[in-house]
């Protein structure tokens, strides 16, 4: 038994919380989604309007695009925002920026580019929404590199500027139940989702998988009513991976799977899932350039060849990735 | 985000082989989409439209998967990509083409190739599509042709680092459009005045320059190449030098019009590209440091040449050639 930062005692495998929840937090702001048009025009007539209801006149090109063009429209900020609020787990921050335009079209499974400060040229980094109150974004920094070490450095009243929120968030319109299961700081997303379906009474069992007690700490970032934690080396909680823990903790046959973390375990769930026959989403890492789907730097190889992680994502069917690591026909060049 | 017209605000027009543009940036094929934009951030975000002419990524003639992730990671001062022409091929391209008709500005359409027929076929394609009197299509002026991706087999490298072959696809490629013919150079070859010699002769209205060098990356831990690809190509201001050096030795020996590009970040470093004979200049890798980077780049180079006491980039253009 150990007891973290933020007040959460860790029981055995369980996670009991020890504070009283904040009520009424994380309202999604899916209905308030803005139509736009799909491209610029001086002239009415031959703007094209981008809303969901345009954009099935087109048959969709694929499941992903199917997924993109349900959420396609919500229209991403960019600008500088207020760091309002700082929390530190071990090396882990969970950043609160006061972002108001973000916010109020933000869905689980969307993420930013967060400019990383200072002068020198650094490529933005993707951060994945952990949560969203009201006018407020939570960011969940892993510092890996020296960018996103002067990302988690960020300190209350500095200034981040974002650009979001970005790609497609998790369907969650016909979840019934879900079992979310994180690797490490993929698992930062999946607290938005557990908000939202919290709001709509729908049940949530959590199975996070970290590396190491240190890393462990990062559970402590989440408050999710049914949270149970697996480290590789058994410091904290089950010893095991994500995946087994999900296994063994179960929500049922009529759970929709929903994960977050690196490729290997996704693969993993997939699997998983797969064999004992529930569906689901999951949500990818990948390095990124633009994120805004101009570059094809963040491609993920899938059934459908390779798809943007930044557009046609992050958010993809669980049996979406191509289980090889290659597209159908494999996607190398000639010249590679 | 762009500043205010006022009284004494130099002039940032220029004329690129005849075309007469806003002001002198334009995006670099593939760091920079206008529809994808528009999906993200709402047509809103293109106006004003952040380039003065607008370069789609490379189409090739058949659809390309490209190269195996990963394919982009940041490296000191720049990054690295090999993304390896992923695109749909020229056919379904073209029936997208329509939607860029509202794109405020003229086009200049991208090919890339594995040989020297495919880039033409593309060419005719997208000349037939325009022979078509339609509205709605964008004002396309012209091609530059790829002929410098460091990250595909065949075409590519192949034709750019060799003078000849370069002139043999810009001549074929003249013969068949009364548009522009741009043609975009490779930083790695030893003599890139012979290569863009070829394709001047060969009847390009411009050339544009420095594509990406070729470079490795390796993973810390394992010391293994970190791109799917291995190699890649190197960009942002690390290769900012380099690229200077190229467009100066160029316009010192040539009279072709040069778009310049590599690692230009600010307002200075274009008009540090100015200085060095080029005519226009294009926005890359800093693209990717926010979308807010062209417009604030334009608006810094009319701010420096208002603290230079410029009036138009027409006198400040070649200052820094030596010619003799």
């Amino acid at each position: 038994m150990s007891e973290s930062d933020d007040g959460f005692v860790m029981t055995g495998e369980r996670l009991s919380r020890t504070v009283t929840r904040l009520a009424g937090r994380c309202v999604t702001r899916a209905s308030k989604k803005r139509s736009c048009r799909a491209i610029v025009s001086a002239a009415p007539t031959t703007g094209r309007v981008c809303t969901t209801a345009g954009m099935a006149e087109a048959p969709p090109r694929s499941a992903a695009a199917a997924l993109r063009g349900e959420q396609a429209c919500a229209a991403a900020a960019s600008g500088s925002y207020r760091v309002v609020e700082r929390r530190s787990f071990g090396p882990y921050a969970l950043l609160t920026v006061h972002a108001p335009d973000v916010a109020a079209v933000a869905r689980p499974g969307q993420f930013v580019m967060a400019a990383v400060p200072g002068p020198q040229f650094h490529l933005r980094r993707p951060l994945s929404l952990h949560s969203v109150e009201g006018p407020r974004l939570r960011l969940l920094v892993e510092p890996r590199g020296e960018g996103t070490r002067a990302l988690a450095d960020t300190g209350v009243a500095d200034t981040l500027a974002l650009t979001g929120p970005l790609g497609s968030g998790f369907p969650l319109g016909d979840v019934r139940a879900a079992l979310l299961v994180g690797g490490g700081i993929g698992a930062a997303p999946l607290q938005f989702v557990a908000d939202v379906l919290r709001e709509r009474g729908v049940p949530v069992t959590a199975a996070f998988g970290f590396r190491d007690e240190g890393q462990a700490r990062l559970a402590a970032a989440f408050e999710v009513d049914d949270l149970w934690v697996a480290t590789d080396d058994g410091t904290v909680g089950r010893r095991g991976t994500a995946v087994e823990l999900a296994s063994a903790v179960g929500a049922g046959p009529q759970a929709s799977v929903l994960a977050c973390g690196p490729a290997p375990m996704i693969a993993q769930v997939g699997s998983w899932a797969a064999a004992v026959g529930l569906t689901g989403y999951a949500s990818l890492e990948a390095h990124m350039a633009c994120g805004t789907g101009a570059c094809h730097g963040c491609v993920v190889a899938t059934r459908e060849g390779y798809l943007r992680v930044c557009v046609d994502g992050p958010v993809f069917p669980l049996d979406l990735p191509a289980a090889t690591g290659e597209p159908p026909g494999g996607g190398v060049e000639a010249g590679r | 985000m762009t500043p205010p017209l006022e009284t004494g605000r130099p002039d940032l027009a220029v004329t690129l082989a005849g075309v007469p543009l806003e002001h002198p940036v334009l995006n670099a094929s593939g760091t920079f989409d206008a529809l994808e934009t528009a999906r993200r951030f709402g047509a809103g975000a293109l106006e004003p439209f952040p380039f003065a002419a607008y370069v789609p990524k490379t189409v090739t003639l058949e659809a390309r998967a490209g190269n195996p992730p990963p394919r982009v990671t940041e490296t000191a001062s720049g990054m690295i990509n090999a993304v390896g022409l992923q695109n749909p091929g020229i056919a379904a391209w073209l029936d997208e083409l329509p939607l860029l008709a509202g794109v405020p500005v003229p086009v200049v359409v991208n090919i890339g190739g594995s040989r020297r027929a495919d880039y033409l076929e593309v060419l005719r394609r997208v000349e037939a599509r325009l022979e078509v009197h339609d509205t709605d299509l964008p004002r396309v002026i012209g091609y530059e042709l790829n002929v410098s991706c460091p990250n595909v087999g065949g075409g590519g490298l192949a034709i750019g680092t060799q003078p000849a072959e370069t002139a043999r696809l810009t001549a074929a490629a003249r013969a068949l459009t009364r548009r522009l013919i741009i043609v975009k150079l490779t930083p790695n070859v030893t003599d890139i005045v012979a290569v863009a010699r070829a394709a001047a002769d060969a009847g390009a209205d411009a050339v544009s320059l420095v594509n990406t060098l070729r470079a490795l990356v390796l993973d810390p831990q394992s010391l293994t190449p970190c791109l799917g690809n291995r190699t890649g190509g190197l960009c942002g201001p690390a290769i900012k030098p380099v690229a200077l050096r190229m467009v100066w030795e160029i316009a010192s020996a040539l009279d072709v019009p040069i778009i310049g590009m590599g690692g230009i970040v600010s307002g200075r470093d274009a008009l540090e590209f100015v200085a060095c004979g080029a005519t226009a200049v294009a926005i890359g890798a800093a693209n990717f440091t926010g979308p807010e980077a062209p417009l604030r780049i334009v608006a810094e180079l009319a701010a420096e040449m208002r603290r230079r006491g410029l009036t138009d980039l027409a006198a400040v253009r070649g200052r820094a050639l030596s010619r003799t």
